[in-house]
């Protein structure tokens, strides 16, 4: 019993080691991988049935451990497309077939129809903003010219309170060659066409106690290129805005709504105005809305917001990338492509988005190398050389003891 | 962490570092432009002690501000020192006696209006003591045509300085045209570079630029949005810039006239000059040409008007029978005689003459100015000297007792509001020295004040060479420390593999 079960011992010892080095081989093959997780063989006891007298040696099991929940290296790249993630999750990837798998490679590169797909042919899957909740693939694909109309402005000035009060007759509202006002501002506000149209924005005291007259007038219908007054059509809006006439706040009268012609209701947010001893001034002046353009380029935020950036500078969130993450990562089945499918012992998978939930962050430009280290795959590679002759030492050994056992009958 | 990683470090740091190196030697190739603003490489460590490089822009934003806003002062105060100039050569004073003003009475020098009236009242007395000399006749005739030229001479100059100013408001407003529909690229090429977060500093030196040559045609303030974008605005509040460039229209004039009302450089239809403007330009050099062309030459044109007409209303020749012929234009005389002119008649100025009925080379006669007749010699009503006597001289004595006579004058005109006439030109010629030295000593601090506000911006935000090479120094030290690690690694990774042999 003895000599054969050395023999068998030093035999799993070395298919043990030869594993080992499987692993090793692995790990150094794919130092440079993105997002790989290191391998690792986990030797385990098998004993045999050994009395008080005797031993009957066992042999060794293996085991063979991914360290999937270990973070890589973060090393930067110049695509904006290339994604890494910062602490816990995966992202979500569906291969051609449609299967879904989990994976930390993010080398994502857009393809033809819009979609990114990273090098093991994975595509990224995310929620279409601003209220999607399907898991679809993000697209990110040129939509052609996009034009958005405006709806919300924010004008806030300072009008001053020493202004001369403005006859009711002579208001811009009264439309007529002999207008004029205390203050005026222009603004760009976009139609649903994407043409611009020019607001002209008259500010009127008209009277003494805090009360503003505001109109809106169609820059288009300016009677000519050097008055303005009279209009070819009436205000767009007219309303009051007051102030108090004694502190200078804004007291009321605030948002302005604007039809503007083939276009949204324009909110115009006068609130932060004030009417105070200072030369009549513009201290913000913003709209939304924009002219066509077309997809210039996308980035990411940390939050895995997929934003396409227009020609014209106007930012659209588009999609979010969506995290997943299971309760047991390291029990995670690993299949070809630096992915991973769930299994009975890692968990169901959880979805959330990037920075919640427990979720890592998206880092843009950015790639998470192989966790591999050379220098302990190297040692580890000598100590699993050794112990392979060692195995095979015992083997030797074991054999030659049987070989004086043969050779006793025949001298 | 381990071998792997610690070569990935030092590998991530030479990228940085050559980044950094790049910004510096961009730094040391921009220190001698001045609108170039100094770019700052940090480095920020990722996990894992990857290192990446951010560059920002040096900015200083109120300095900066500083420097539009003096810009325009100084260029507005520097037009209207220039006009001033300009006219100042119709009172031809001599540049020793400009620079010792305080010193030198204005009045008596050069070929200034008041000096040709002092020569002319002086001529006047001599031929007043004997006039059967027609030698002294015709030095005062010569006198008052060289006083009547010099108005018609300072009024054309007047009017050249106006329609100059005028040309060059158009100048400044296509000037002003191109820059802003310049600021459309940079600005967009802004907000697109914020979005992606791109380099956008290169696009900012070139936006500054373009706002500081805007400032120089107008006065401007700005502001900047969220995303990047920025709105231009006159110093008044009037919309240059949000999101599309306004178009700036100004028509020119092709003829300036006295009276002659120069047009208004109007913003998508709101006037930012001119008397209809509710929210006129105060700076820039628009602003001081508007003003050089619109209040200063006007102020001037009318102190010359003021002064023909003083001198018209003085040689006027009234009914010496005490009957009720009217009183006409004498020696002085204009286009819309027979009728006298009203006090700083428009036009005056530039058409008075000198009666050909005086003047022996047009067929006139020197004794019409002692007799008293030459607004109409026919009309015997007029002729003081019913004996016809050679030695006459009641009418001249007259005459020059009327020159010393104080008169009331315009007095919005700047100049004295009454006096006599020598008296007001003489403050005409003050009053056009005392505004172009206070223009050019405007001018000068405005200058100074520019300079001033350039060097401190350049000190915030240019580039120092020193600071510069130091940095140099510090990252070629740090380069070979992160080249020394990773031959460390190389050397360490080839004592493992010979372990292995």
């Amino acid at each position: 019993m003895g000599l054969f079960s050395a023999l068998n011992t030093a035999v799993s010892g070395m298919a043990a080691q030869a594993s080992k080095l499987g692993t090793i081989g692995d790990n150094i093959a794919n130092s440079s991988t993105t997002g790989y997780k290191r391998a690792s063989t986990e030797f385990e006891t098998l004993l045999g049935n050994s009395g008080s007298s005797d031993y009957s040696s066992g042999g060794v099991l293996t085991d063979v451990r991914y360290g999937v929940s270990t973070q890589g290296t973060i090393t930067s790249t110049t695509s904006s497309t290339d994604l890494a993630i910062s602490g816990n999750g995966f992202f979500v990837g569906e291969d051609s077939s449609g299967a879904q798998a989990l994976t930390r490679a993010g080398s994502f590169t857009k393809q033809s129809d819009g979609t990114l797909m990273n090098t093991a042919g994975y595509t990224l899957m995310g929620y279409q903003l601003p209220s999607g909740s399907t898991l679809q693939a993000i697209n990110v694909g040129s939509t052609g010219l996009v034009a958005s109309a405006s709806s919300s402005a924010t004008l806030s000035v300072n009008l001053n309170s020493a202004a001369d009060v403005v006859a009711s007759g002579s208001l811009p509202s009264a439309n007529t060659s002999a207008s004029t006002y205390t203050y005026t501002q222009q603004m760009t506000a976009y139609d649903n066409l994407g043409t611009p149209i020019t607001l002209d924005v008259y500010m009127t005291k008209s009277d003494t106690s805090g009360d503003y007259s505001v109109s809106v007038y169609n820059h288009s219908g300016a009677a000519s290129s050097t008055s303005n007054f009279p209009y070819s059509s009436s205000a767009l809006t007219t309303t009051s805005l007051a102030f108090n006439a004694s502190t200078g706040n804004y007291s009321s009268g605030s948002p302005i709504s604007v039809t503007i012609p083939n276009g949204n209701t324009l909110s115009i947010d006068m609130s932060k105005s004030t009417m105070l001893a200072a030369k009549s001034s513009t201290t913000t002046s913003t709209i939304d809305g924009s002219a066509p353009a077309s997809l210039k380029s996308i980035t990411v935020g940390s939050d895995g917001t997929v934003n396409q950036v227009y020609s014209n500078g106007v930012t659209k969130a588009a999609y979010q990338v969506a995290l997943a993450n299971v309760t047991s990562p390291d029990l995670l089945t690993t299949i070809s492509g630096d992915a991973y499918t769930t299994n009975s012992e890692s968990g169901s998978i959880v979805l959330a988005t990037p920075g919640s939930g427990g979720m890592g962050t998206i880092q843009s430009s950015s790639l998470e190398g192989s966790t591999v280290d050379l220098a302990t795959e190297l040692t580890d590679m000598i100590s699993a050389q050794r112990g392979y002759e060692a195995n095979s030492k015992v083997l030797q050994t074991a054999s030659d003891l049987l070989g004086t056992l043969n050779n006793i009958r025949v001298s | 962490m381990g071998l792997s990683t610690t070569l990935s470090i030092a590998q991530a740091a030479l990228q940085a570092n050559a980044n950094q190196t790049t910004v510096v030697s961009k730094n040391i190739a921009g220190v001698n432009d001045a609108g170039y603003s100094r770019r700052i490489a940090s480095l920020t460590t990722q996990a894992d002690g990857i290192p990446t490089v951010t560059v920002s822009r040096s900015s200083n934003t109120e300095l900066f501000n500083q420097l539009l806003s003096s810009t325009s002062d100084a260029q507005s105060a520097d037009a209207l020192s220039s006009g001033l100039d300009a006219l100042e050569q119709t009172v031809n004073l001599t540049s020793s006696a400009s620079n010792s003003e305080s010193s030198t009475d204005k009045t008596s020098v050069g070929t200034s209006p008041a000096a040709l009236l002092a020569s002319l009242t002086a001529a006047l007395t001599s031929y007043a003591a004997a006039p059967d000399n027609t030698a002294l006749g015709q030095a005062f005739l010569s006198d008052a045509k060289a006083l009547a030229s010099k108005l018609n001479a300072a009024s054309t100059t007047v009017q050249t300085v106006r329609k100059q100013a005028d040309t060059d408001i158009a100048n400044a407003v296509t000037d002003a045209n191109a820059l802003l529909s310049q600021f459309t690229a940079v600005n967009t090429a802004i907000v697109t570079g914020t979005a992606t977060g791109a380099d956008i500093s290169d696009q900012q030196d070139k936006r500054d630029s373009i706002l500081t040559a805007l400032s120089k045609d107008m006065g401007i303030v700005t502001t900047t949005n969220v995303d990047g974008s920025m709105s231009i605005y006159t110093d008044s509040g009037v919309t240059l810039f949000d999101r599309k460039p306004n178009t700036i229209t100004f028509s020119p004039t092709t003829t300036f006239a006295d009276g002659t009302t120069g047009n208004a450089v109007v913003v998508a239809g709101i006037p930012i000059t001119g008397s209809s403007s509710v929210m006129p330009l105060a700076s820039g050099s628009i602003a001081g040409l508007t003003g050089l062309r619109d209040t200063t030459t006007v102020a001037y044109q009318n102190q010359l008007n003021q002064i023909a007409s003083g001198l018209v209303t003085v040689f006027a020749d009234s009914d010496q029978t005490g009957g009720s012929a009217a009183t006409i234009p004498g020696l002085f005389t204009y286009s819309g005689s027979p009728a006298m002119p009203s006090t700083g008649q428009t036009g005056l100025a530039a058409a008075i003459t000198v009666n050909a009925n005086a003047d022996p080379s047009k067929g006139g006669s020197l004794a019409r100015m002692r007799d008293g007749n030459v607004g109409d010699p026919t009309n015997a009503a007029y002729n003081a000297n019913t004996t016809g006597a050679a030695a006459f001289s009641t009418r001249l004595m007259a005459l020059g007792t009327a020159l010393n006579t104080a008169q009331t004058f315009d007095a919005t005109s700047g100049a004295a509001a009454s006096g006599t006439l020598a008296a007001y030109a003489g403050s005409s010629v003050s009053w056009l020295e005392a505004s172009r030295s206070t223009a050019t000593a405007t001018s000068t601090s405005a200058s100074a004040l520019v300079n001033q506000a350039t060097t401190s911006l350049s000190n915030s935000t240019g580039v120092n060479l020193d600071d510069q090479l130091s940095q140099m120094l510090d990252l070629e030290h740090s380069y070979s420390a992160s080249a020394e690690l990773m031959s460390t690694v190389k050397s360490m990774f080839g004592s493992l593999i010979s372990a292995m042999q």
